[in-house]
């Protein structure tokens, strides 16, 4: 019977907004890692604390032409200064360092407001997790962002429940 | 009213990250500089997505 009624209150206009308004919140308050940037905005670090212990992530947004910036990171080994994207961390907090990454993309295209962000996962199944953490928070990121898909050699508007072999994104 | 407005609009504008000098400088770190020439690659020869000229 609830359950019926809050369906009904979802499909009014006033219901629909109350909806995206909820999710754009949500969002907005995932839990993420504080993170550290220096005075370019150009590199990030952060630390994952779980199981596996504390492991340095380092992100850095590469200039690849006059404003397009392609986002890499991956975990930092301190002792030999090597950064690697393959292996599993296994540190039970993967929606948490892509919620930071997302934050970081956040901050940074707010420096950079015109940047074209390229992201492009180090495996197909990570590639896999960044469009499931864009159609999460689709309606958040949408907001304020337009997304493409790169799919069969062409970019496309971002669609839900579409795999996609890179993303770009730019702030509206 | 118009303050909470205000607040959320400021609030999603507003920059997390720590700025702080001691963050390591990667620019030269061939990881990234793999990561971009793989995806300046991928640019080259597919361009960029074609909604974007056409609003340029």
């Amino acid at each position: 019977m609830n359950r019926k009624k809050h369906k009904r209150r979802r499909e009014t206009p006033a219901g629909k907004i109350f909806c995206r308004v909820y999710l754009f919140i949500k969002a907005m308050h995932l839990p993420r890692y504080p993170y550290k940037t220096n005075n370019n905005f150009l590199e990030y670090e952060f630390i994952s604390a779980g199981p596996k212990g504390n492991i340095k992530k380092v992100v850095r947004l590469t200039r690849i032409a006059s404003n397009i910036f392609n986002l890499g990171f991956g975990d930092l080994e301190e002792s030999t200064g090597e950064i690697d994207d393959i292996s599993i961390t296994n540190n039970n907090d993967s929606r948490k360092v892509l919620a930071t990454v997302a934050s970081i993309v956040h901050d940074f295209t707010l420096r950079y407001h015109k940047a074209l962000v390229t992201a492009k996962g180090s495996t197909v199944s990570r590639t896999r997790l960044y469009r499931m953490g864009i159609t999460t928070h689709w309606l958040a990121i949408n907001a304020d962002f337009e997304v493409f898909g790169f799919q069969n050699g062409s970019w496309w508007p971002f669609e839900l429940q579409t795999d996609y072999d890179a993303f770009l994104i730019r702030r509206r | 009213m118009k303050d909470a407005k205000k607040n959320k609009k400021t609030s999603s504008k507003k920059i997390r990250a720590i700025i702080d000098s001691s963050v390591g400088n990667y620019e030269k770190h061939p990881f990234f500089v793999r990561k971009a020439n793989e995806m300046k690659e991928l640019i080259e020869k597919a361009g960029l997505p074609k909604e974007l000229y056409e609003k340029k």
